[in-house]
């Protein structure tokens, strides 16, 4: 779907991107984290032909970067501003046609849009008239109005109360499961969790780590192990260290860390004539700790 | 997209009740402008009583037979001056000022209005011009010629002349006061134009930045396009205001009939109308048109940089500054143009493009040469690219920094990156 091959920019003194490779596949939901001042904001910019490269291309479905094409893709930028004193139908319509699409498929996909969010009514208030949240899921309404193929939300979730977060979130993964690509660029690494099957993050300018979330996590397994039983073990076997304890109700709740080269059957093994095994659980990283992680790391 | 955009701008602007609240009161205030010294000049002064001390006895009845010809109503005091300004007292608060003349004014004598406060000037004025009327009277009268008041009527002639080019000896050549008022008239349209659009494109961008909505523009429309865009639809709201302002300002003055003292030239308002039908003003409004588009896009695109460098009115001074002295230093150099067309100032004003577009057209009803013309056109479309070129770039490459300060290296520096 989207493909970036060894995209650089430099701002005047400043090296925003470097030699950025990035894989998106069709249908996919693609997080793009990093630290504040990363590049990320700059290389959404360029994907969205805000902002041209130094070097590099980018290219959708095998196609460079054209006004069609850039026309035809979602944009929520982080910065979120509409026209305070504009109607919210005549600027979803006016932004909706800058993107291609008739008056009336614009107004049409804005009243069901409207039932869905239960917003029905607001079409004829004025920006300014709209809390900031109101304001802000106006915004997100414009920009997947006209369907686009590929959505590049930046911080979509910011702002939000946790009501209208879950309604963003289930309105992202309903259109994800009809076969909308979208590039989610959040700090919020619980709703990457959820909602991302790949991510990329980047670090003072370069991608860092890339790849599926789960293969990440599993490459950043601390070996560590959550195991419940009734019985107090009395002694661990070899190779197993103990992380903590604590027992609630007659059920006791251990978190192990094991050798590195020691397989999970191994563990297994080891741990069967110890105790009655009630369950035996992989604690893996979060993506929050792994960001933390991997920053610090490079830092 | 382009012209979605200049629809959409141009649209949000017409249907702005300000838009229509300037293009209907406009006009009105012109002609208010225009008719309120005629107004006021109308508006009779309040009948003033004068007492007449006259030691000489020579001038209190003529004044007195001139009672009505004015606001002044004379009227011989009862006493003389000494007993009725006894003490510094006025003698009646219906009494507006007291005139003293202690003997022949052809004999050295003193005439002196008293007021209860200074006498204002309305009163000295026509007090004094009605004396020296009846001392001139009596003047002309002890010389003891027949008909000398008719010669001297008949002396005060005063010769009309007219003007004309020397190649438009047979046709309709505009007067020199006419050709005066028509270039100013146009010189001040196209500054007023250009100050208030063009300001109109700055707060505009400043707006959409400051509002961050220029980011989800751009991300559908190039940024020079949208900038475009909004410069053109902003010419065609004030193109859509001149017109309606002509529209409304002509068929007030139809329905008003106003008359022809408020247009400074003898032929008054026939004159210019008659100079608006002519032939010669089809060529002069084109070139209204084309130096009103050309130094409105000049100015235009760089008032919308300025804006692009900035979220707030306040911040962009400085830059602002550089931009309006030339526009401010035209209209002066214009109206110096509009009576000295061939003066050396005028001539390099018209053709310099920051102050081409207002000067010129204050020479243009003259008559100009024709290579100074295509010269000014000329220097006038290249400096209106490369305004536009500078433009975009500081346009495109400030846009989306929320948040800095303008300042004139990042100005530099944004001309100078890709």
């Amino acid at each position: 779907m989207l493909n970036i091959s060894h995209i650089s920019k430099q701002y005047a003194n400043h090296q925003a991107l470097t030699d950025i490779c990035l894989h998106v596949n069709r249908g996919g939901m693609h997080g793009l984290l990093g630290p504040n001042g990363a590049g990320k904001t700059t290389l959404i910019r360029i994907i969205n032909g805000i902002i041209s490269s130094d070097s590099g291309s980018v290219s959708i479905e095998g196609q460079p970067l054209s006004p069609q094409i850039i026309r035809s893709l979602g944009y929520l930028p982080e910065e979120r501003g509409l026209y305070r004193k504009m109607r919210v139908a005549d600027q979803a319509v006016y932004l909706a046609r800058l993107r291609g699409m008739s008056r009336a498929d614009a107004q049409r996909e804005l009243t069901w849009w409207m039932r869905r969010f239960d917003m029905t009514g607001w079409e004829n208030k004025r920006i300014d008239q709209l809390s900031k949240g109101m304001a802000q899921k106006v915004q997100f309404v414009i920009s997947i109005l006209h369907r686009p193929s590929l959505v590049i939300l930046d911080e979509p979730f910011s702002g939000f109360d946790p009501i209208n977060v879950e309604e963003i979130r289930q309105a992202i993964t309903d259109l994800n499961r009809e076969g909308t690509t979208f590039i989610l660029s959040t700090h919020d690494m619980s709703q990457v969790e959820q909602l991302c099957t790949t991510i990329s993050l980047i670090h003072r300018s370069r991608i860092v780590l890339d790849g599926r979330i789960d293969d990440i996590r599993r490459q950043h397994a601390t070996h560590r192990f959550r195991l419940r039983c009734p019985d107090e073990i009395r002694a661990l076997p070899q190779g197993v260290s103990l992380s903590a304890h604590h027992q609630d109700r007659g059920v006791h709740t251990y978190e192990l860390q094991k050798a590195p080269e020691m397989t999970h059957n191994q563990l297994i093994e080891l741990l069967l004539p110890t105790c009655t095994i009630l369950s035996f659980e992989e604690i893996m990283p979060g993506m929050h700790d792994i960001f933390i992680q991997t920053v610090a790391d490079l830092s | 997209m382009l012209s979605l955009i200049i629809r959409h701008e141009y649209l949000t602007r017409v249907r702005k009740l300000s838009f229509w609240l300037v293009a209907l009161l406009t006009p009105l205030a012109f002609v208010a402008i225009a008719a309120l010294p005629t107004l006021i000049m109308s508006i009779g002064g309040s009948n003033r009583l004068v007492l007449i001390c006259d030691e000489s006895g020579l001038y209190a009845d003529s004044l007195m037979l001139m009672n009505g010809q004015s606001e002044c109503t004379y009227a011989r005091a009862t006493e003389p001056f000494a007993a009725l300004t006894l003490h510094n007292t006025w003698p009646d608060d219906d009494v507006d000022a007291i005139l003293h003349i202690d003997r022949d004014l052809t004999l050295g004598g003193q005439a002196v209005l008293y007021g209860q406060k200074q006498p204002d000037m309305n009163i000295k004025t026509t007090v004094g011009s009605q004396l020296s009327e009846v001392v001139r009277g009596q003047r002309l009268a002890a010389y003891d010629l027949p008909q000398v008041g008719q010669i001297i009527r008949d002396s005060r002639l005063q010769v009309d002349l007219a003007t004309r080019r020397i190649d438009q000896q047979q046709s309709e050549g505009y007067e020199s006061e006419i050709a005066t008022l028509l270039s100013l008239l146009m010189s001040i349209i196209i500054y007023m134009f250009i100050f208030l659009y063009g300001n109109q494109v700055m707060t505009s961008v400043m707006e959409e930045k400051q509002t961050r909505v220029v980011e989800t523009i751009v991300s559908c429309v190039r940024p020079t396009d949208l900038m475009a865009g909004k410069i053109i639809a902003i010419g065609l709201t004030g193109l859509t205001q001149i017109a309606l302002w002509l529209l409304l300002g002509g068929s007030l003055i139809g329905v008003l009939n106003l008359s022809g003292s408020l247009i400074p030239s003898s032929g008054g308002l026939h004159a210019l109308i008659s100079l608006l039908t002519g032939s010669q003003f089809a060529g002069l409004t084109a070139l209204f048109l084309l130096f009103f588009i050309l130094g409105y896009i000049i100015y235009a695109s760089l008032l919308g940089a300025v804006g692009s460098l900035f979220e707030n009115q306040q911040e962009s001074q400085q830059f602002m500054i550089p931009i309006m002295i030339p526009i401010l230093f035209s209209m002066y150099a214009a109206m110096y143009a509009s009576s000295n067309p061939d003066a050396a100032l005028s001539v390099w004003c018209s053709i310099i493009p920051l102050t081409s577009p207002i000067v010129m057209l204050a020479r243009a009803v003259y008559g100009v040469d024709t290579w100074q013309l295509v010269l000014c056109i000329a220097l006038l479309c290249l400096t209106a690219w490369g305004s536009v070129w500078v433009a975009g770039r500081i346009y495109r490459n400030n846009i989306l920094n929320y948040g800095k300060k303008g300042s004139w290296k990042r100005l530099l520096d944004s001309i100078r990156s890709r």
